[in-house]
């Protein structure tokens, strides 16, 4: 395997009961690329990149995290997920402690920082999603594109090699989709590698250095932005776009 | 403001002619009743509480020991205070009657001791307040904590002393608790106890371990298919014969066996009806932040079902507090038990209705002053405005 590949997935396949919501994804994703997943609901897109941290278990194929195997064991799984960050549709922050102990707690309690050192980073991170003067509150007191920067903030405060995005502004209303997209702008360019399964194209155009494009369960396609959206080659991904570029 | 309620009494009680009837019939029995009851207090003689008061709240406690009630009782108060000033505001009238209650039942016939008792009652909840504001800062809440850990296992030892027949705190065997103390000493244990083994039974009913989870199914199923006073027979007359001869247990620890073991198993579907209302997404949180099940649960999970369920948890505290008047039927001297011998008395035999309706207003006041707390905390728990 290769130095700067840090992401690896072959013939990996999952079941949900009789439904194959996986039929053999095979990828590489390099250090620092940013990947925008594309594809219609129930494709299967979301399903994957959640057995990037283990929130789903594939029971087929191999998968590498940042050269480490996932499997049954525990400790890897673990070595997995410090390196792995992720954001939800829903944000699901924890409503019971402050923005500021949320983004905290998991420095604190998984990696043993010091209190005055998680602080500090914490309120760093929240400058840079810009709501630092909302660190008090709790996250039922923010709006939803505040609440989804926070998430944001508490993935970054684990230092992850890779962050992983799950239709992060579907839930937002349309006014709010720009704050966050513009968080997500700013990672994209600061080197860190980003798979992000969203339906946003201006953001897929700016600043995605690859397109996937899933369908039933497969990869049918994929390429640089310019490619997939001004040349693609299969129907699906034709009639895909042209279904979520015309409406 | 009297045109108002003519007005209101219009449009709500006398719109139209059936209510009119309706009302002034219902209005001539409440009126009527309410007079009779009036007039039945001023009738019969209250010496009997009074008379008692010593045997109602404590039972057959050592009076030379009693000392060490009040002393319990300040520490408590003391340590309410501290947790006054940790509380957000809106609770100021609630504090201010806790703080009088002692203060004004001090102006009444008691004798000297306990008035000074009384008083100092109050005095401790103020000077708790006041520390817990001005003297601990930041510390206050870890000081409240700890004190309340503290201060049940500090009630058992208080109250049982442990210095053998004389000295300091000279041993008072539990067949002297009675009263409203015995009560007591049961609803606390009872509520903690059950919760506890409530939550790791619930916990057990969700793991993944096929032992586990089939014998908290197991416990909790069985249990709840016994009604409370066959467990606290059980207890009672089955138990002793299951032990060794030379194991006793005493009965007041039967008793409590039985009635935690029956509220545990309430308690555990209480708790899982609050897990299965959490959303899994905040699993899926905690886990890829890369929480382990431990800290997710005790962190993250936890805080949140418990919040949830407060209002049936007070439910089945209630419920609890109520309950523990069953072991009068075993022979213990709870309130209800002592209340029995009471009126048993020849010289109280006829007063009976007077010990009972204050037996009433006792459980009403522990009742629903526990329901009142837990709508200040349900309240400075929302965590949405």
């Amino acid at each position: 395997m290769k130095e700067d590949i840090i992401i690896k997935s072959r013939g990996l396949q999952k079941w949900y009961g009789d439904f194959h919501v996986l039929k053999g994804i095979d990828i590489e994703i390099k250090k620092g690329e940013v990947v925008v997943i594309l594809g219609p609901s129930g494709s299967g897109k979301s399903t994957f990149i959640r057995t990037l941290n283990h929130l789903e278990e594939h029971q087929k194929g191999e998968l590498f995290v940042n050269n480490i195997e996932m499997n049954h064991n525990i400790k890897n799984i673990n070595k997995i997920r410090s390196e792995v960050g992720m954001v939800f549709q829903s944000f699901n922050l924890f409503p019971h402690y402050t923005v500021l102990q949320n983004i905290m707690l998991a420095p604190v309690w998984v990696k043993k920082v010091s209190k005055e050192a998680a602080l500090e980073a914490a309120m760093t991170l929240l400058k840079r999603v810009g709501i630092e003067d909302q660190a008090h509150k709790y996250p039922g007191q923010l709006s939803g594109g505040q609440q989804q920067r926070v998430a944001i903030a508490r993935s970054l405060a684990m230092k992850p090699e890779i962050m992983l995005f799950d239709e992060p502004t579907s839930a937002l209303d349309p006014e709010m989709i720009k704050e966050v997209l513009d968080v997500m702008i700013e990672l994209a360019h600061s080197n860190m590698t980003l798979l992000v399964v969203t339906h946003e194209i201006a953001f897929a155009k700016a600043v995605a250095d690859r397109i996937v494009f899933f369908d039933e369960g497969v990869i049918i396609e994929q390429g640089t932005p310019d490619q997939i959206f001004n040349n693609p080659k299969e129907d699906r991904t034709k009639l895909f776009l042209s279904q979520i570029l015309d409406h | 403001m009297n045109s108002k309620i003519i007005i209101w009494a219009k449009n709500n009680l006398f719109n139209t002619w059936y209510n009119a009837v309706i009302t002034l019939f219902l209005s001539y029995f409440l009126t009527k009743a309410v007079r009779s009851m009036v007039q039945w207090i001023f009738s019969v003689s209250w010496v009997v509480i009074p008379r008692n008061l010593k045997l109602i709240l404590t039972g057959a406690y050592p009076v030379d020991q009693l000392w060490r009630i009040w002393f319990i009782l300040l520490v408590g108060t003391f340590l309410a205070g501290i947790s006054y000033s940790l509380l957000k505001k809106g609770i100021r009238g609630t504090v201010l009657v806790l703080i009088l209650v002692p203060a004004l039942l001090a102006s009444l016939g008691f004798s000297h001791v306990s008035r000074m008792y009384l008083l100092s009652l109050s005095i401790c909840q103020v000077v708790g307040y006041l520390s817990g504001k001005y003297l601990f800062g930041g510390k206050a809440v870890i000081i409240a904590a700890v004190g309340w850990v503290i201060f049940v296992p500090f009630i058992y030892v208080m109250v049982n002393g442990f210095t053998g027949p004389e000295g300091f705190l000279p041993l008072v065997r539990t067949n002297l608790w009675g009263g409203l103390l015995l009560s007591m000493i049961i609803s606390i244990t009872s509520i903690i106890l059950s919760f506890v083994l409530g939550l790791f039974l619930a916990l057990g009913r969700r793991s993944e371990l096929i032992v586990i989870r089939y014998f908290s199914i197991g416990v909790i199923e069985i249990i709840r298919g016994v009604p409370l006073i066959t467990l606290l027979f059980l207890g009672y007359l089955i138990l002793p014969l299951a032990l060794p001869a030379n194991i006793t247990i005493g009965v007041l620890l039967r008793a409590m066996a039985g009635i935690v073991l029956f509220h545990a198993a309430y308690m555990a579907e209480n708790i899982r009806g609050g897990f299965q209302g959490l959303s899994k997404t905040q699993y899926e949180a905690a886990y890829a932040m890369n929480f382990n099940k431990f800290q997710s649960m005790v962190l993250i999970i936890l805080p949140q079902v418990i919040k949830n369920i407060i209002p049936v948890l007070v439910n089945s505290f209630t419920g609890m507090v109520k309950d523990t008047s069953l072991i009068s039927i075993i022979g213990l001297l709870d309130l209800v038990g002592i209340s029995t011998a009471i009126a048993a008395n020849p010289e109280f035999m006829s007063d009976s209705q007077q010990v009972l309706l204050f037996l009433s207003l006792i459980y009403f006041i522990l009742c629903f002053s526990i329901s009142r707390t837990s709508r200040k905390i349900e309240a400075s728990m929302n965590y949405d405005k």
